[in-house]
């Protein structure tokens, strides 16, 4: 009920604090789903870090050299002009044509760059990992504090009233958060990602994607609401 | 230190995220269906006015801060469709079911079962229809 | 403002790409910009492996060669 639960002053400003926090402190766009997905594929992430540490620690002189050799290699015996014209003969771009000003966000130079969501600040997954624990021993806390923390393996009673109780009442679940899991991933963000940190940049895709899911869960909330009375 | 600051920082924002969302309510299905279906105003206004705030903040401090931006891609809206009904059904956004788990709801391991499900599925479907996520990174 | 306004062949992951800066360290190198990032991107090893939703190693170059790290790191330990 209401009455457990913070106001939603105390809410909002925990939110906002993560959100504007998370760019401030730790250099990312908040959002959950995308570092949820790094640890499906877990494996191949550690061997690109590894990657990343050794490339990160090797000097700029021989990183450079060895990008000039590469690029020696690959462009070997193409005059300007068919670089420029690239593989397929695409509208020419010279090459000695400065390239344009970076996208925002990106880093146009060699300097360390440490804004926020820039490649250089890209968390490594054990830093990643220490988050979402965060979040679990974060909720244990607030629960512990105000004495609730009562572990159980049953279903909410809301739950069980309004979408099913029992074994179909898990598989719901399960198909639930089948849902949530493709969605998020295929939408690129969740009610993190574009909802907080999206709305509130004002990002296309955050706004399109929050109205979005938050109409579809009011419609699939007023169906399950419906056929339970 | 230096080597572990942002474990340190995303520990710490990982904690008070943790505590805002179980202390608000976002954990509980039965506050979560109210605010869906308009019965109690205080999550959605807990939301908003985190969004707000949030947009105050960015305004103040973050102008220079080279925030890559998150134009429309091809999957941002079928995907949120998928989203928003797995979050009716189930009540887990990928945060709330983290912090679902801390609460001692272990119900949730089911619905983080089927996020991870989900992700990998997701991927699947991003490959196979060539749908760009507009980044590299992962 | 968010949008794309740069040129229609501007791979959508420049902002995101670790190697993108790299290029812009030495006039000779931005060969790959022009050829791949603002040209052919399609063609990228990075963003085809992206496009695949596998994670895209720091040091893969966009025609699917990788920089040897030991040599790079060579003499050190």
């Amino acid at each position: 009920m209401s009455a457990a639960h913070w106001p939603w002053w105390l809410g909002a400003a925990g939110l906002a604090a993560v959100t504007v926090g998370s760019c401030l402190v730790a250099r990312r766009p908040f959002g959950v789903s995308g570092i949820v997905g790094r640890f499906v594929n877990w494996r191949e992430e550690l061997a690109v870090e590894r990657s990343r540490v050794a490339m990160g620690s090797a000097d700029e002189a021989a990183l450079e050299a060895a990008l000039a050799a590469a690029t020696a290699e690959a462009f070997a015996g193409m005059t300007p002009a068919m670089v420029a014209a690239g593989p397929d003969a695409k509208p020419s771009l010279s090459v000695v044509t400065e390239v344009a000003a970076p996208a925002e966000g990106a880093c146009g130079t060699a300097a360390p760059c440490r804004s926020c969501g820039s490649p250089a600040s890209r968390p490594t997954l054990g830093a990643h990992a220490v988050f979402l624990g965060a979040i679990v021993a974060g909720a244990f806390l607030a629960t512990a504090l105000r004495g609730g923390f009562h572990p159980t393996l049953a279903l909410p009673e809301a739950y069980a009233r309004l979408v099913a109780p029992g074994a179909w009442g898990l598989a719901a679940l399960a198909g639930g958060g089948l849902l949530v899991g493709l969605g998020t991933t295929v939408s690129g963000g969740c009610s993190t990602g574009h909802g907080l940190s999206g709305c509130a940049r004002f990002q296309p895709a955050g706004l399109a994607a929050t109205t979005t899911f938050f109409g579809v869960a009011v419609a699939v909330s007023f169906l399950l609401a419906g056929r339970g009375s | 230190m230096v080597r572990y600051r942002t474990h340190l920082e995303l520990g710490g924002l990982g904690l008070v995220f943790g505590a805002t969302i179980s202390g608000a309510g976002f954990t509980d299905f039965g506050e979560l269906h109210r605010m869906f279906t308009f019965a109690d105003p205080r999550l959605l206004l807990t939301f908003a006015a985190g969004v707000a705030l949030a947009a105050i903040g960015f305004a103040i401090h973050c102008r220079s801060a080279g925030l890559a931006s998150r134009p429309l891609r091809a999957g941002t809206i079928p995907g949120a469709v998928a989203f928003g009904a797995g979050w009716a059904v189930c009540g887990g956004c990928p945060g709330a079911v983290l912090a679902m788990i801390g609460e001692g709801k272990l119900a949730a391991l089911v619905i983080l079962g089927g996020i991870l499900a989900g992700t990998v599925l997701g991927k699947r479907v991003m490959g196979l229809l060539r749908w760009d996520s507009g980044s590299c990174a992962s | 403002m968010p949008v794309a306004t740069s040129s229609p062949r501007r791979c959508s992951h420049i902002s995101s790409c670790e190697l993108f800066p790299k290029f812009a360290m030495r006039g000779s190198l931005k060969v790959w910009h022009s050829f791949y990032c603002e040209g052919n991107f399609e063609n990228c090893e990075r963003y085809k492996r992206s496009l695949r939703g596998e994670p895209v190693p720091p040091n893969l170059l966009p025609n699917g060669k990788e920089l040897n790290l030991d040599v790079l790191l060579g003499g050190r330990t």
